[in-house]
């Protein structure tokens, strides 16, 4: 599995999660799928921010806006693209995704595998490590980001 | 009369891969149920077993969430849209939960406790448990370097008596409260934390080493160079240790990386804006045929970590100006100019000249080609050769002049071998000297060069002159030696 970032996609999510520390902020992925040999490419198009809902937590939780996500989903749409997955920051902590992230995530996909889970490690510095995760089976694995 | 269910890219799969679904219209519980006849599998992703929406989806009709309008009894006009929202959400961990009850439940050490210990020659085993490439930098002597994430796998072979005592220490003290507890639950019954580890010990002035060492693996990778007495261990840790900047992933900066990187250059910086074109192929070797589009940078930073996954390359996408020079250039040992054009050229010699980062310059046309090192203030800069660029004109475009493809590697495998020895401290370097070789004459020749005591820009007691507007300075941007 891997996720393709071009460079300007990167600047843009790594630019929200430093303008929202020490906040943790969300957001959603527009881009393509391949199937390259039985691989799994996403390769992302556009970044869609989106509102954190979890406004009495938001230093450490986040609850993506529904009306943000449908309007990615409608932006996804006019640009023949899809949701190829979300992004969250943790400001101060590992970019490894939480128990909550995975329960959560489990949540919406139970057993099957999921879409791409990218997380920032923000510190007031900036973003110093980000990484992104697939869910299947109900656990995280770590996905190549090629940026 | 219907209405349209849309449905959210998770559970698209339930839909034969639709993203809408059109449906009878009636309440949101009607809808809802006409939505599970028409797929398979999709009610339990949406309702639990009493038949509300579940806690972790939301069901909007035309933009509202039904929360706010009458829930599964609001009705959905004919022509509406049903949208299914799951809720995405996460949080970060509750490290310092985590944290405080790790501290209650792992013994901790003080690094007095340690030292005294080890002064009454008590026996117990130390382990570092931080990155390699932290235990490089310094370690406590006679600790044992195992790093966190092999700790599980190596820690029988290290210490076969689950009744031995062990210390774990890691940089801060926080790494080693977790190893500490994998240790315990692999059966090691007297396992302890040192508290504030490595920084704390150092604050104490207490002993350091700084290890001479490899690991296992860079033993074996660099054992030909381990062998030459004049590099040995200490001068492959100083090449891993180094950090050079590539200018250009082209003709000269694609040998010069690939050797650099086989030699263990343990960081390697690439400046270069372009994507690779079919043209380069003929001589820049890092690239390949299916990479055409993609950035030279990219394609470089695969074929450098394929040789050698234990370097670190940071690709640069950026072609270099005045104004982005300053942040680019800070904390590289030393520049390796292979760029193919004048403007950039003159900027890198008067950057390395502010920042006083030594430069290997190279540059190849047509079938000749030179290279020297700029060294202030031991030799001269560029500038001290060539105050100012060729008139235009005079020097042809890349397209133009062409380049004998073999030449570049040539050259760039000198700069590479400059690069080597300024690092190591080896030997004589080209500071003061150009080196030309004639291909078809298959001939070298050296020239000396001098310090202009008068460079407006590296001359003693010379204030910089600043970056200027390196375009304008060399009238035409496309006077350019090929590469
Ligand atoms: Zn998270
Ligand atoms: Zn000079």
């Amino acid at each position: 599995m891997t996720l393709v970032v071009p460079k300007a996609m990167a600047r843009s999510m790594k630019a929200h999660g430093c303008e929202g520390y020490p906040e943790e902020v969300c957001g959603v992925l527009l881009g393509r799928i391949r199937r390259p040999r039985g691989m799994t490419v996403r390769e992302l198009v556009a970044v869609h921010r989106a509102g954190n809902l979890a406004q009495d937590r938001s230093s450490d939780r986040y609850l993506l806006d529904p009306v943000d996500y449908l309007n990615a989903e409608d932006e996804a749409r006019n640009l023949g693209l899809e949701v190829i997955g979300v992004y969250h920051t943790h400001p101060d902590h590992p970019c490894a995704p939480s128990e909550t992230d995975r329960q959560q995530a489990e949540q919406i996909w139970g057993e099957l595998e999921s879409w791409s889970y990218v997380i920032m490690e923000v510190t007031a510095d900036g973003v110093s490590s980000w990484r992104s995760w697939v869910l299947r089976g109900g656990r995280f694995s770590e996905e190549e980001i090629q940026s | 009369m219907t209405c349209t269910v849309r449905i959210p890219t998770p559970l698209r799969h339930l839909a034969g891969g639709r993203d809408a679904v059109e449906v009878a219209d009636g309440t949101v519980a009607d809808v809802l149920d006409h939505l599970d006849r028409e797929c398979d599998g999709i009610h339990d992703r949406i309702r639990d077993d009493g038949g509300s929406v579940r806690r972790f989806v939301n069901v909007f009709v035309d933009g509202d969430d039904i929360r706010t309008l009458e829930g599964l009894s609001t009705v959905v006009r004919e022509g509406a849209v049903v949208s299914i929202v799951p809720a995405i959400a996460g949080g970060a961990p509750d490290w310092r939960a985590c944290l405080e009850e790790l501290k209650s439940t792992v013994p901790q050490v003080t690094v007095a406790e340690v030292r005294s210990m080890r002064e009454r020659g008590e026996d117990f085993v130390l382990i570092d448990v931080r990155e390699a490439e932290e235990n490089r930098r310094g370690r406590i002597p006679g600790g044992q370097h195992i790093s966190r994430g092999f700790l599980e796998m190596k820690i029988e072979e290290a210490v076969p008596d689950h009744g031995a005592k062990i210390v774990v220490h890691c940089a801060g003290g926080v790494r080693s409260l977790l190893a500490a507890q994998s240790l315990r639950r692999l059966g090691y019954a007297d396992v302890s934390s040192m508290a504030g580890g490595f920084e704390q010990w150092q604050r104490d002035g207490l002993p350091v080493e700084v290890p001479a060492g490899l690991d296992e693996a860079d033993m074996d990778r660099y054992q030909r160079h381990i062998s030459i007495p004049e590099v040995g261990v200490q001068g492959q840790v100083k090449l891993l240790e180094s950090r050079v900047l590539l200018i250009g992933a082209g003709g000269l900066g694609c040998p010069a990386g690939y050797y650099l990187a086989a030699a263990g250059v343990g960081t390697i910086g690439i400046v270069d804006g372009d994507v690779v074109d079919l043209t380069n192929l003929q001589r820049q070797i890092l690239h390949t045929a299916d990479r055409v589009g993609m950035a030279k940078t990219e394609s470089a930073r695969r074929t450098l970590v394929a040789l050698n996954p234990g370097i670190e390359v940071v690709p640069i996408h950026q072609r270099l100006t005045s104004a982005n020079v300053g942040e680019i250039f800070d904390g590289w040992d030393l520049v390796v100019d292979g760029s193919d054009n004048f403007p950039t050229r003159y900027l890198v010699n008067d950057a390395c000249v502010k920042f006083g980062i030594p430069c290997v310059h190279g540059s190849v046309y047509r079938f000749e080609g030179q290279v020297t090192v700029f060294k202030t203030p031991e030799g001269p800069c560029y500038r001290c050769l060539y105050p100012e660029p060729p008139p235009p004109g005079m020097a042809p475009s890349c397209a133009d002049a062409g380049v004998l493809g073999v030449l570049p590697g040539v050259i760039g495998l000198l700069e590479a071998v400059e690069a080597v020895k300024l690092i190591l401290g080896l030997g004589d370097t080209l500071v003061g000297r150009l080196l030309q070789y004639d291909a078809l004459r298959a001939e070298f020749r050296e020239l000396r060069i001098r310090r202009d005591p008068n460079c407006a820009y590296c001359a003693e007691g010379v204030e910089f002159p600043g970056f200027i507007d390196y375009e304008h300075f060399c009238a035409s941007s496309h006077s350019t030696v090929s590469v």
